[in-house]
């Protein structure tokens, strides 16, 4: 126990976060979920967005199951917890990253016993977004990367150096692959009167909005605040021209 | 020969018994049934002076009653399959078991009685049978009135928020650093009396002193019947003791206030998320992705009363926030019950529940190694306090009680 301790001291010394240390970390009802080194560890902001999702998604009663796609599922937090809080949903992955998707896999064997009943989690695709062909969900929930490449140098360096940069990077302004989404949901990612979930960066819900009014779109837009104030979150419910 | 009843050896046990306003004759209670379903079992024979009235038989036959049809339910395939329904009818059920039992028994000395007086009439001319019926009937006399007793105690009202949880908070009064220690001498007595309990008794939050102890302290304590024991020590301690901060030997007089809230059902308290105001603790910054945030501190502030909650204990930001709310659902639901206790007592002048929150209960004197009860105008071993060993205190505490509620209900009658 002795050599485990100290092992664990100098790896805090060494500034490691400590959820990986630990090697699992609380969400939303998942006590132990698995964290590792480089996935990036799920942050309290993301657990507000899974539950918008999860309050939106629980009053409605469907006689067919809701099919729910999971843009960048790292360590499969947001696809999993929605499977452990909701009833007849299936979920799909999509991640870029081998060594996010396995941990993601992992994950679903720990907690699958534990979903509801009728929800299954189907598998994660491996790729980025902008290149992914299967559309027509139902629902699609998102946690990209969205920190803009300038800001990136100037992260907190328990992030920096131990998190992989390539589910953080979001380009100039951080928009990339929300932009890359938005194309997918515009090419039918989603269904017609489905709902699209995102959390980005102070400013990125405005942004989405002003792209969506740009491109003549009629899609719903709704933003919110994080607890801290920060406008963080918003969704999108994909309604056509004329329909209101 | 008659088989002799079986006397209990202690007449009641005090913890199962507790506070509320009586019952109105009016009520549709539904232990309460018309006198048309009164039972034929009363023999012929002139009832003794000293038997259970009319109104009490009718009540306690509904009881039986009730009580048999919850045992008929529990057979029922529907609720054995539902586990939060079976524990329901098994909690009800459970709760009217000691009267039906002491009912039987009371029916059956009764019939002793009757039987007696019976043998006694017949007995004509034979000493010896009419000393031995006269016997039998003194001693089934005797058993009928210790059990009229017994049912009236078990048939007082009792406290509705007996079986909860609980919330309870110490806080330092006057005195400084020796309030703060004081606080956590508290806390130690409660944490120690839980275990002895069988009771979980986990922090809900804190804010420890500098020199020791806590300025503050929310515990989350659960298990049996919680509530109808550790309400007896909301309010306020006095301390009276040479600090340990102290260079020259000086007593020093110092206070803490406990507070006990009865844990709550989602139904008890009207809640509108509207008027609560959620943030993080840590406010500026960039927040999401660009920082790693071990720390998930959720701050609660309930606008209309101003109530403010914090709460660190989770690694999850929403298990933070649920565990505030109840906290908040707890405290709204502690002031609407002080509210209407100070109704009643307002309005009829006597004791009921536990007391204002800012009554001084108890004095503990560490040179006359002493704990002083007010309400009780008794004296205890401080050494006994101090080991958890609070049982004593409570039973005189419930026992004083049932003697006002007894009074007070023979009174009314």
């Amino acid at each position: 126990w002795r050599e485990d301790y100290e092992g664990y001291v100098s790896r805090l010394m060494d500034n490691e976060p400590v959820q990986y240390v630990v090697g699992e970390w609380d969400f939303r009802d998942m006590e132990d979920l698995i964290v590792r080194e480089p996935t990036l560890i799920p942050r309290p902001e993301t657990e507000e967005l899974v539950e918008w999702v999860v309050t939106d998604l629980q009053d409605t009663t469907t006689t067919t199951t809701t099919s729910i796609l999971d843009v960048g599922t790292g360590t499969g937090c947001i696809g999993l917890s929605l499977c452990l809080s909701l009833p007849s949903v299936t979920v799909t992955g999509v991640e870029p990253c081998s060594k996010a998707l396995s941990l993601t896999t992992e994950n679903k064997d720990r907690f699958q016993q534990a979903f509801k009943e009728g929800s299954t989690y189907e598998g994660v695709w491996k790729g980025v977004i902008g290149e992914y062909n299967k559309t027509g969900y139902d629902v699609i929930v998102s946690n990209p990367p969205y920190i803009p490449t300038g800001d990136v140098g100037g992260l907190e360096d328990k992030v920096k150096a131990w998190e992989d940069l390539g589910a953080l990077d979001g380009g100039k302004d951080g928009m990339d692959v929300i932009l890359d989404l938005l194309n997918y949901v515009d090419k039918g990612g989603v269904k017609e009167g489905g709902t699209v979930y995102v959390e980005g960066d102070d400013g990125h819900p405005g942004m989405v909005e002003d792209w969506v009014k740009r491109k003549g779109k009629g899609w719903k837009v709704e933003k919110r605040k994080d607890l801290r104030g920060i406008e963080r979150f918003l969704k999108i419910t994909k309604v056509g021209h004329g329909m209101t | 020969i008659l088989a002799l009843l079986p006397i209990p050896t202690h007449t009641f046990s005090p913890p199962s018994v507790t506070i509320c306003p009586p019952i109105p004759h009016n009520t549709n209670h539904p232990n309460i049934h018309t006198s048309a379903s009164l039972p034929s079992f009363r023999p012929f024979v002139t009832l003794p002076l000293f038997a259970l009235d009319d109104g009490m038989v009718t009540r306690l036959t509904g009881i039986q009653r009730s009580f048999n049809e919850m045992t008929e339910r529990l057979a029922d395939p529907d609720v054995i399959n539902d586990p939060k329904l079976l524990m329901k009818v098994m909690s009800e059920r459970s709760k009217s078991e000691e009267i039906v039992q002491a009912f039987e028994r009371y029916k059956g000395a009764e019939g002793d009685y009757d039987t007696a007086v019976e043998m006694m009439r017949e007995s004509g001319d034979d000493p010896e049978m009419k000393e031995m019926a006269r016997e039998e009937s003194k001693i089934a006399e005797q058993n009928m009135v210790e059990l009229e007793e017994r049912i009236k105690v078990l048939l007082l009202p009792s406290d509705p928020n007996d079986d909860r949880n609980v919330m309870l908070e110490i806080r330092a009064g006057t005195g400084g650093s020796e309030a703060n220690i004081f606080a956590g001498d508290l806390y130690d007595v409660y944490r120690k009396y839980a275990s002895t309990q069988g009771w979980s008794c986990k922090i809900m939050d804190d804010s420890p002193g500098d020199d020791g102890g806590f300025k503050n302290i929310v515990l989350e304590i659960a298990g049996d019947s919680v509530f109808s024991k550790m309400k007896w020590e909301a309010g306020v301690h006095r301390v009276q003791r040479v600090p340990a901060t102290e260079t020259q030997g000086r007593v020093h007089t110092s206070t803490a206030t406990v507070a006990v809230m009865p844990e709550v059902d989602d139904l008890d308290v009207q809640l509108d998320m509207k008027d609560v105001e959620i943030s993080t603790m840590r406010s500026g910054g960039a927040g999401g992705q660009n920082v790693n945030k071990v720390e998930t501190a959720i701050d609660l502030t309930h606008k209309p009363t101003g109530i403010r909650i914090k709460c660190t204990q989770e690694r999850s930001q929403l298990k933070n926030k649920e565990l505030a709310i109840q906290m908040l659902k707890t405290k709204l639901y502690d002031i609407e019950l002080e509210k209407r206790e100070a109704e009643e007592r307002d309005r009829r002048g006597a004791q009921v529940g536990t007391g204002s929150r800012s009554e001084k209960i108890r004095t503990y004197n560490w040179k006359d190694s002493r704990c002083s009860d007010h309400r009780l105008g008794q004296n205890f071993p401080l050494q006994q306090f101090l080991n958890a060993d609070i049982g004593p205190i409570l039973d005189n505490l419930i026992l004083k009680k049932q003697e006002e509620l007894m009074k007070a209900m023979n009174e009314n009658a």
